[in-house]
């Protein structure tokens, strides 16, 4: 699923809060908090590459945005974690198999290996062809 | 048979005669910035030389 | 003074003072240790003892070799005499022009990392960015004081300093315009935690910069746990690709990616290899600097693991560069034929003498690890050293200043170690950080040993 969410100071990716829709709109809410906390869901990208993310992985924080320099909309895709585990193995089985870096001992616990530097559009940090 | 390799190496009392230019660079300039990394250095005036 | 140590097979002899390096076997490797203390008759009757059962080891083999030590000797390359110690205390009288500063562009970070030894980029006081106005008096500061020296470098700094872009742009653009009516040469160094990193930067650095330092720890669970942002994010997958994109850019260009390992992470080896297969071949990594009381701080019990793990560095760099696929460890370059002189071996980094921190509002101090120390403030741009009496101490801190560094072999590597380490360890900087120097000992063996090896392996061929 294909989701619009804020990004902030060039990192962090959070999910419009309810019933704002719109940047602008998101903007005029910061202004009337007057540098108040705002509830918002982070996506983590613990068990991630972006611009993929786990549904499951959402954490409820608090932000302060009288720190922050940058924020901007993006699209990202999320999907649940077994969706996602799913594409990342089909991935390994088809791309990693042609990575000089790619070992059998790497399908260890949660394709954490894989997880870390390959995404599921196909780009990997690591990616060198046999 | 030799038992001894020496290695090719800057004689340090000689450079008590060519050496103290301060040309060279300040070693925190580098990679290091928390360990003091003046042994990792090359001398200015040799590499000019070379 | 000899130091003699084995390391990946070799046994290795390190004359102190002059510099000198020797690949010996097993035998000479005895008779060098027993040299000091014993005659050659008697060296040889033990080593005849000892060997008895080596056909290879015979009294004239034995008098060959120690006719070889006694040449080394008499041409100033075993057991030389330290003749610098006098020299040491010349040291009131050495040259001190300033050459480098680091300019602290920005006191305020991007990202809150929580091993940052300045306080996530703030240094214990306000976030602030340098004006130009204040970083081109810093830069006429340094001309007006550096003397006759040509070569002056720049490090832009901070916190991040890419928060500040602008003013860095500015003042790299000023200080090529006085280069040649003041017969200068500035040398830039930019050092960026990387999320600010485009192709404007890129472009910069690569036209202006010297060398680049990108700070990566190395894996991502690693380089996530401790570089986040304020908001609880790492930073990994932000700038992993941005490090490569700009690091195929680089060309031949210097730069490093450097890493910090904690308490967290003491396999730091397969962090580095981690960076290294990711195809940063200019790879640095460092011990954290902190409190000992901090979760992630290193302690006496992990040094046998540390020494492992830069043996095991040393190796995998040898191997890796008989396959074609070599990388750099900074801490392992070693030029021991152009390496430093013995002035810098003895006067090390220069710090509060011809390097100097600028903080955003003009402040000098001796380093930026000393930077937010009111003891420690030098000074300013505008009106100069201040405090001379702490420019005397620094001026004269040196390898020999050190008294605990009197006996030890590692001193005219090393110049006597960090002097802001020393301070945050024994409250002096003529004292001695012990962890650093025993990390720093091991890292020099396995240097050398790893110059030795490429010299033993080029005669072989």
């Amino acid at each position: 699923m294909k989701i619009k969410v804020l990004r902030v100071d060039e990192i962090t990716v959070y999910q419009y809060p309810e019933r704002i829709t719109s940047l602008m709109a998101f903007m005029q809410l910061v202004n009337a908090a007057k540098g108040r906390f705002i509830p918002l869901y982070r996506y983590d990208t613990k068990n991630c590459v972006p611009p993929y993310y786990i549904e499951e992985e959402k954490t409820y924080t608090y932000v302060n945005f009288s720190g922050v320099h940058t924020v901007e909309e993006e699209e990202i895709h999320v999907l649940s974690k077994a969706e996602y585990d799913a594409r990342l193995s089909d991935l390994i089985e088809t791309k990693c198999i042609y990575c000089v870096h790619n070992e059998d001992d790497m399908k260890d616990t949660d394709l954490k290996s894989y997880r870390d530097n390959l995404c599921l559009d196909g780009n990997c940090f690591f990616f060198e062809e046999i | 048979m030799k038992r001894i390799q020496t290695v090719k190496t800057r004689d340090l009392k000689e450079s008590v005669k060519n050496g103290g230019c301060g040309e060279c660079q300040t070693s925190c300039q580098s990679a290091c910035k928390t360990s003091c990394g003046v042994a990792n250095q090359q001398c200015e005036k040799c590499m000019e030389q070379k | 003074m000899v130091h003699l140590y084995q390391l990946n097979g070799y046994n290795i002899a390190l004359d102190v003072f002059s510099g000198s390096v020797h690949a010996v076997d097993a035998v000479a490797y005895d008779a060098i240790g027993l040299y000091p203390e014993h005659t050659p008759a008697e060296i040889k009757a033990q080593l005849l003892e000892k060997y008895r059962d080596r056909p290879d080891v015979t009294a004239e083999e034995l008098d060959e070799m120690l006719a070889d030590i006694a040449t080394l000797k008499a041409e100033g390359k075993l057991f030389t005499e330290d003749v610098y110690a006098d020299r040491a205390f010349d040291f009131k009288n050495r040259h001190t022009e300033l050459k480098a500063l680091c300019l602290h562009v920005a006191h305020t970070c991007n990202l809150n990392c929580a091993y940052c030894f300045a306080a996530q980029g703030k240094y214990h006081g306000e976030r602030a960015l340098m004006s130009f106005e204040t970083g081109k008096r810093a830069l006429d500061f340094l001309v007006e004081n550096s003397g006759t020296r040509k070569n002056l470098e720049v490090d832009f700094f901070g916190g991040e300093p890419l928060m500040n872009f602008d003013v860095v742009k500015r003042l790299v653009e000023y200080a090529r315009s006085i280069e040649q009516e003041k017969n200068k040469h500035f040398r830039f160094t930019l050092t960026t935690n990387g999320v600010l990193l485009d192709d404007e930067v890129t472009e910069f650095a690569n036209r202006e910069c010297h060398n680049v330092v990108l700070s990566l720890d190395g894996r991502k669970s690693v380089h996530d746990r401790l570089r986040k942002t304020v908001n609880g994010q790492g930073s990994y997958n932000a700038i992993v690709p941005k490090f490569q994109e700009f690091v195929k850019k680089r060309g031949d260009k210097s730069y490093y990616v450097r890493g910090t390992f904690t308490k967290n992470n003491i396999d730091f080896t397969e962090d580095i290899f981690h960076m290294a297969d990711l195809g940063f071949t200019e790879l640095s990594m460092e011990p954290v600097v902190c409190a000992p009381d901090e979760p992630y701080a290193l302690t006496e019990k992990d040094l046998p693991a540390l020494f492992e793990q830069y043996e095991i560095l040393a190796k995998e760099m040898l191997k890796r560069k008989k396959e074609g696929r070599p990388f750099t460890f900074y801490h392992y370059m070693l030029d021991l034929e152009s390496g430093p002189c013995i002035y810098k071996r003895i006067s090390g980094c220069g710090s509060g003498t011809e390097y100097l921190a600028v903080t955003p509002w003009g402040e000098l101090y001796p380093c930026h690890q000393f930077v937010g120390d009111p003891k420690y403030s030098m000074g300013n741009i505008y009106d100069g050293i201040q405090n001379t009496a702490l420019q005397q101490e620094f001026k004269l801190c040196n390898a020999y200043a050190r008294p605990d560094c009197k006996d030890c072999w590692a001193k005219l590597y090393c110049s006597g170690g960090c002097a802001a380490n020393a301070y945050h360890a024994t409250g002096s900087v003529k004292g001695i950080y012990k962890y650093g120097c025993e990390l720093f000992k091991k890292r020099i063996e396995c240097a050398v040993m790893m110059q030795v090896a490429e010299l033993l392996e080029t005669q072989e061929k």
